[in-house]
């Protein structure tokens, strides 16, 4: 909740100052989930191949889905 | 209470462990825990919010130090010793000495596989107004009270707005108490500069869910 670019720095996450982050800190009422952003190129592509551009992290909102360069050296 | 549980914005514990491998218990005793947790039958009494508030009430240098499925383990004993379900005794030895009375039949591992998945609600139906609207400023109460809470200490005394309205759900304060009431239930966004020195400048939100008896108009 302090120091957000701090703890994704430590997960190999850095953010541009241009984008605002919003921390959610549940107090166990509502629970939430991370939809990972859309990586550029994969326009038109279905389910199946989105899914292998996600992994743990990007699941837990500290590190962007995989790009399909990316994807390929994995 | 404020407590050692109430961690968010503490500093000094060093970097988070980014490479935590992923199972989800990182012992046998652990998952033994969990489902001895999930399926035991217990005292009507018992609620989740009564159980937190045994959790913080563990030693400040063993909840920061033991593992996270030994606070369980801990509040449970706590709790079964507190009903006089158990003597600390028994506990130590593993061993009863008398026969506890009687809280139902023991489930079958098939229903013990089910209660895993079982959700529990804890929303309400809302029957009243909520006192603030959306986009709202509201301040956080600068005070929390000796039981359980969660209002964060870091938020109290802040100002921020009504960002979502999230219905009415039970007021973990009194459910720890054993009286259920329900109240309308907000996120708060909260600028992170108004939080913190290191946010200065900054467009960040922190967003809480906060219970209208949290709040205060501003």
């Amino acid at each position: 909740v302090r120091e957000p670019r701090g703890v994704l720095a430590e997960f190999g996450l850095t953010l541009p100052e241009s984008i605002a982050i919003r921390i959610w800190d549940s107090t166990s009422e509502q629970r939430y989930f991370v939809v990972p952003e859309r990586p550029a190129g994969t326009e038109g592509w279905n389910e199946e191949r989105l899914a292998r551009l996600v992994t743990r992290n990007a699941m837990v909102g500290t590190a962007r889905a995989l790009s399909p360069a990316e994807l390929e050296t994995v | 209470m404020d407590g050692t549980h109430d961690l968010g914005g503490r500093q000094g514990f060093g970097p988070v462990g980014a490479d935590e491998p992923e199972e989800p218990f990182h012992a046998d005793w652990e998952a033994r825990m969990f489902g001895m947790a999930r399926t035991m039958k217990r005292p009507s009494t018992w609620n989740i919010d009564w159980w937190r508030h045994s959790r913080e009430l563990i030693d400040p240098a063993d909840y920061l130090l033991r593992p996270y499925f030994d606070q369980w383990m801990q509040a449970y004993a706590a709790l079964l010793v507190d009903d006089g379900l158990a003597t600390v005794e028994e506990l130590a030895s593993g061993h009863a000495k008398a026969r506890g009375p009687a809280l139902g039949t023991p489930m079958s591992g098939s229903e013990a596989k089910r209660m895993v998945h079982r959700p529990f609600r804890y929303d309400r139906p809302l029957n009243r107004a909520p006192l603030y609207q959306l986009g709202q400023g509201v301040r956080a109460k600068a005070l929390g009270n000796s039981g359980h809470t969660r209002l964060p200490g870091y938020a109290r005394g802040k100002a921020g707005r009504v960002a979502h309205l999230r219905g009415s759900h039970v007021l973990p304060d009194a459910s720890a108490r054993g009286q259920e009431v329900a109240e309308p239930l907000y996120t708060v966004a909260f600028l992170a500069a108004d939080l913190w020195p290191e946010a200065a400048g900054r467009k960040d939100e922190i967003m809480i869910d906060l219970w209208e008896s949290y709040l205060e108009p501003l």
